[in-house]
């Protein structure tokens, strides 16, 4: 509703406006609530004393509310392990990911090189390249090089995505940053390199920032190679740890357990998000309408 | 690269051009001749990645082709050449082609649905109604919840000794089957109907950025043309986002028809095989059966199906593109 719409002599356009939001609202409202109820029910669920998880029929909010689920996952679980893993991990890939895709969008922004047609292609095609189809090429290399357990082989494989990613997300932020802010620099005689960190690298900062929490929210949601490289009890990401827990949750862990996983998952996510929300429209489009 | 370096050096070119880095066909992007000093900064911020790059575009179709002729386990080093001998096997299997109809069928079901849902919800939200904003980002959100999360939540509502759903379907009687992950007939309709629940934001999110991007001068022009509101989604809306849409399917196929994590955590291909579709076959011949060579030779497959499968898709695209227009 507008102010233009509002003077307006025709009171029937205007009510037929209303009812139209009105209507929109009511179906906005609808989606809201088939993507969030089931979320927050989890959440509700992780604070379920054990006899609530078996009454029949099931109800949607706890008769009490307890800790219970999420102590016995601190004891008698590797959750808390599989977190500070899954933080390491995740923050590795990303920064080794996004500190090389610094390098190539500064050059691609900078550089008139041969063959940029062909990079472009070479960063779509590596970008899509389903990760089952990875699998094989990289367990083979690690299994060559007699590691395939543990966080190292995780980290560098997780490369595979962050980088590429990193690279179609970041390069429009770098591409933004006008060529005669440095060339200003240069003038005034940096060189070349100083100029990058000092003009180009600040300017890059919030695109940065952006781009490392996108790509770190990948990995930490990644599951198939957690699943392959980190399956041990030392080395169980996040991702990993919930499969396991899923797995046996008819036998050792609880309902309760599950759910409180699944929240303790989903935090850092919600927190990071919240830092970029409106940065990952952009990261988003940038790759859509472009693509 | 013989191209470009002679282009420059040709008499017509100034004879100050002829430094290193414009011989390899490097110049600066606002114009300008490349110092030596500056080149060695550009190749060293630039080639470590871009090796990385070249290698993870090309290292695994290699990979793959020549260990899809090997015979060779999960714990050897070297495998032994037998030529077509896994494709054979394969080809012949049963399994592998329940597999491959049970991925092209989740395929081209959970990808049109996520679109046509995508798109009516882009164009709600286009709309200009009060806390759209928040609902946008709501939608985000979700996109970014875990996969093994989204697969926690559903097989908890879902479960037939707990589940609230599953509860709530018995008593209330809604003349549904209620067997979700246990019967053969509903197990890839549950399925799909999760994958549609996790990705469909992802559509939502491309398609909305889309039509933000339409100039308002076409609604204006068709409005003044006196269009009706089909007409100008006909004629306006829909040839302009034909791009968006075309990336965002194509992206959502090859993801999906490549997706391994959601049914895996859901189902695990079962019961009886009902949802095993070729990443999960892939994953097993490897990690349980252990065979590395029928595990490359089943990628290969995987990458030929994808590869017609976007030529197709290119073709459909143009011709859709010609009608639009």
């Amino acid at each position: 509703m507008n102010a233009a719409q509002r003077l307006s002599p025709q009171k029937v356009t205007r009510v037929r406006g209303m009812t139209r939001s009105v209507g929109y609202l009511a179906a906005a409202v609808v989606i809201m609530l088939v993507l969030g109820l089931p979320l927050l029910y989890m959440t509700v669920s992780s604070f379920k004393p054990a006899p609530d998880m078996y009454r029949v029929p099931p109800q949607f909010f706890p008769s009490s509310w307890t800790l219970q689920a999420y102590q016995d996952l601190v004891n008698i679980s590797n959750i808390p392990r599989a977190f500070l893993n899954g933080v390491m991990v995740s923050s590795l890939a990303s920064l080794l990911g996004v500190g090389l895709s610094i390098g190539l969008c500064y050059t691609n922004t900078r550089f008139r090189l041969p063959g940029l047609r062909f990079f472009t292609y070479l960063i779509l095609l590596v970008y899509i390249l389903p990760h089952i189809l990875l699998v094989i090429p990289i367990f083979t290399l690690w299994l060559q090089l007699g590691i395939t357990q543990g966080i190292v082989p995780l980290v560098f494989t997780h490369v595979s995505f962050t980088l590429p990613f990193s690279v179609w997300m970041m390069r429009s932020y770098f591409a933004a940053i006008p060529l005669d802010l440095e060339a200003a620099a240069m003038v005034d005689g940096a060189t070349r390199a100083q100029a990058f960190l000092k003009v180009v690298m600040p300017l890059a900062q919030p695109g940065i920032i952006a781009t490392f929490i996108f790509t770190f929210i990948l990995s930490w949601n990644e599951v198939l190679f957690a699943s392959i490289f980190a399956s041990s009890e030392s080395s169980m990401v996040i991702s990993s740890a919930l499969r396991t827990i899923l797995g046996e949750q008819s036998g050792f862990y609880s309902w309760g357990m599950v759910n409180a996983a699944g929240v303790v998952a989903t935090v850092p996510v919600l927190i990071l998000f919240a830092f970029i929300q409106r940065h990952l429209i952009a990261g988003f489009t940038a790759g859509a309408v472009k693509g | 690269m013989e191209e470009t370096r002679a282009a420059p050096l040709t008499a017509a070119a100034p004879a100050k051009r002829r430094n290193l880095a414009s011989r390899l066909g490097i110049t600066l992007a606002g114009g300008g001749l490349v110092q030596g000093s500056d080149l060695r900064m550009m190749l060293i911020l630039f080639l470590p990645g871009f090796i990385i790059l070249v290698l993870l575009g090309t290292y695994p179709l290699i990979s793959v082709l020549r260990l899809a002729f090997e015979r060779r386990s999960l714990f050897d080093t070297v495998g032994t050449w037998i030529g077509i001998e896994n494709f054979r096997i394969i080809l012949q299997s049963p399994l592998f082609w329940e597999a491959l109809v049970n991925d092209l069928v989740y395929t081209f079901t959970t990808v049109p649905l996520q679109l046509v849902l995508g798109l009516a919800i882009a164009l709600l939200l286009h709309q200009n109604f009060p806390g759209r904003n928040v609902f946008r980002g709501f939608l985000l959100f979700s996109y970014v919840v875990p996969t093994a999360v989204a697969t926690i939540v559903w097989r908890f509502m879902l479960s037939d000794s707990v589940g609230i759903i599953y509860y709530g379907v018995r008593d209330v009687n809604l003349g549904i089957p209620n067997t979700w992950f246990a019967s053969t007939a509903t197990a890839m309709p549950t399925v799909v109907m999760i994958t549609v629940w996790k990705f469909f934001p992802f559509m939502v999110i491309n398609l909305l950025a889309g039509l933000q991007s339409i100039d308002e001068q076409l609604y204006e022009a068709a409005k003044v043309d006196g269009a009706s509101r089909w007409q100008v989604f006909r004629f306006v809306t829909l040839p302009m986002l034909m791009p968006v849409i075309a990336v965002v399917t194509l992206l959502r196929t090859v993801w999906t028809f490549n997706n391994w994590d959601v049914i895996a955590l859901l189902t695990d291909g079962g019961p009886l095989n009902s949802t095993q579709t070729l990443p999960l076959m892939i994953y097993d011949t490897m990690f349980r059966e252990f065979s590395i060579g029928r595990a490359a030779a089943l990628s290969f497959i995987a990458m030929m199906v994808l590869l017609v499968a976007m030529v197709g898709f290119m073709f459909l695209y143009r011709r859709t593109e010609e009608k639009l227009q």
